[in-house]
């Protein structure tokens, strides 16, 4: 009979414990933003932005926010204290200490005709990814319209499809797809496209059979452009380049070529980039407004895509995990669709008239 | 009541069927997009893998429709994989003397980088090698055609050279009684004018 009782004693813990886990609220925590400008008056929204956007977000997601302060508090704990900012490299180590599971910093900057640049960065804990963004819009006389219009950003990368867009696409645009499809799979996918009025411009289907369908095709997800990134976090501090008397000419070759690679690829990867698709946009005469980038999955029931202005080379759409409808028979034409749809929707504040 | 249990296995494994089979189907279906028909006297570059006596069917098809069929690589037709393995790539990225772990975490976006741009050079490449078909031959359309055996999808793709814009695309099902002669007048008759 006792034996009975510590077990179900034993089962009540487990399931306290399993439900403890099951509902524990996401921790989303806020530092600084970081005061840009040369002019100090601002530096009182350092605080009231990130307090705000802690507001407004818990205002609509069940979640628990830590605002500056509080972080501050508890990074007082191990002596250290709350940077304004932080490099990519060292969020993994913050986000752990903190207890939160998602980090939000940035900075912003007040621009000529009532203008401000705000730049939010965020991690999630274990994800060794960053989306970082940039907005440019009017300096709202009443702060809370300005605060809803980066909420709005946030709470919707943060939801289950990671969305982010900063401009639609209109019809008529000339698309180029670079994806991981071939053949009669990848002409299910243009016909939606074609038939719902955009150009698509022949990348990718002006062959036979593709090159790069294999699984590496997934690095695309990571994007990076000159004001907006989503990227993964290198971190080169555990990496020694030992350098000394004793170095001979072949160290100091892998050593310089080892430099030039990171500096090329990873530092300055953009304008590497952007050169590339400079040269590759006029190979194809300047018959392209977006490159969009669609990663199927192996059983082509879900999808991401990333789309980019050629022109300004900025980051337009961003999506991930978008699945076919159950109903519908032919996955990669449905998921088409849903782009089709997708490309002319603009995301609209719903607390603006 | 003993009616509708006696016909609800039945009618089950009917809709559990239909719905296994709904998305091979759907996929398998014949469809065809084409903004741009090409007009009679156009000049066409074909490409299609296959052996050059079924390519002389394929080219005396569209020469029937009074289309200027171009010479360009008639009998010698390599699709990409063959020529070139991206797998490669990787062996090649990964290799270095320095043995390192954490080296080769840190420069795994450097390697990721480097592919990603080597994709898009390689479309710089094709994009130039479009630009030739239509400044060197005097092409005006790139037609792709891939034939597949009945039940499978043969397809075909017309590039406008004009202005690097996909103008029709069509899958086409192979059905028991086709020949290659008549899949290719399938594509022919809807691609040309």
């Amino acid at each position: 009979m006792k034996a009975r009782l510590l077990l179900i004693g034993a089962a009540a813990a487990c399931i306290c414990m399993i439900a403890g886990s099951a509902f524990a609220r996401t921790t989303i925590a806020f530092g600084y933003l970081a005061n840009r400008s040369a002019n100090e008056n601002y530096n009182y929204l350092e605080t009231i932005f990130p307090n705000s956007f802690a507001s407004s977000i818990k205002s609509i997601f069940d979640v628990e926010v830590k605002k500056p302060l509080q972080v501050e508090e508890r990074l007082r704990k191990f002596d250290l204290e709350l940077k304004k900012t932080y490099e990519n490299f060292e969020l993994p180590e913050l986000v752990d200490k903190i207890d939160a599971d998602i980090f939000i910093m940035g900075s912003f900057q007040p621009l000529p005709n009532n203008q401000i640049s705000i730049e939010l960065s965020m991690y999630a804990r274990e994800s060794n990814e960053v989306f970082a963004f940039t907005n440019v819009g009017r300096m709202e006389t009443e702060i809370f319209k300005l605060v809803d219009r980066i909420s709005l950003i946030v709470i919707n990368f943060l939801d289950r499809e990671n969305l982010y867009k900063s401009r639609a696409i209109p019809r008529g645009a000339r698309v180029a797809i670079l994806t991981n499809l071939e053949g009669e799979e990848l002409n299910r996918l243009y016909m939606p496209l074609m038939e719902g009025g955009y150009a698509v411009t022949c990348v990718q289907g002006d062959e036979l059979a593709n090159a790069f369908k294999e699984e590496r095709f997934d690095v695309f997800r990571y994007v990076r452009t000159k004001n907006s990134s989503y990227d993964i976090i290198t971190d080169w501090r555990k990496t020694s380049f030992p350098l000394g008397a004793w170095m001979n000419r072949d160290d100091e070759e892998r050593a310089a070529y080892f430099r030039k690679l990171y500096t090329d690829f990873d530092l300055n990867y953009t304008a590497t980039k952007n050169d590339a698709l400079d040269r590759m946009t006029k190979a194809l005469r300047n018959n392209v407004d977006v490159l969009l980038v669609v990663g199927f999955s192996a059983n082509r029931k879900t999808c991401w895509l990333r789309a980019v202005d050629v022109k300004d080379r900025e980051l337009v759409w961003i999506q991930s995990n978008m699945k076919s409808d159950a109903m519908f028979a032919d996955p990669v034409a449905n998921l088409s669709e849903r782009i089709v749809r997708g490309m002319e929707r603009e995301i609209k504040n719903p607390f603006e008239k | 009541m003993q009616k509708i249990s006696r016909l609800a296995k039945p009618v089950a494994f009917c809709t559990a069927l239909l719905v296994a089979a709904g998305p091979g189907c759907a996929s398998k279906k014949s469809v065809a997009v084409v903004k741009q028909k090409i007009a009679p006297a156009s000049s066409v570059i074909v490409i299609v893998d296959c052996p050059t006596n079924v390519q002389n069917v394929i080219y005396s098809k569209f020469m029937s429709r009074d289309l200027k069929v171009k010479a360009f690589n008639a009998s010698d037709i390599y699709t990409a994989q063959d020529v070139f393995d991206i797998t490669d790539f990787k062996k090649v990225a990964y290799k270095t003397t320095l043995n390192d772990i954490n080296l080769l975490f840190s420069m795994q976006k450097t390697y990721d980088n480097l592919y990603k741009l080597h994709v898009y050079n390689y479309e710089l490449s094709k994009a130039e090698t479009l630009g030739q078909m239509k400044d060197k031959w005097g092409a005006r359309y790139l037609v792709l055609l891939e034939f597949k055996d009945w039940e499978r999808v043969s397809w075909a793709r017309v590039i406008d050279l004009a202005t690097f814009e996909l103008v029709g695309v069509i899958n086409y099902s192979t059905q028991y009684r086709d020949t290659l002669e008549t899949v290719i007048e399938h594509f022919v008759a809807n691609l040309a004018q």
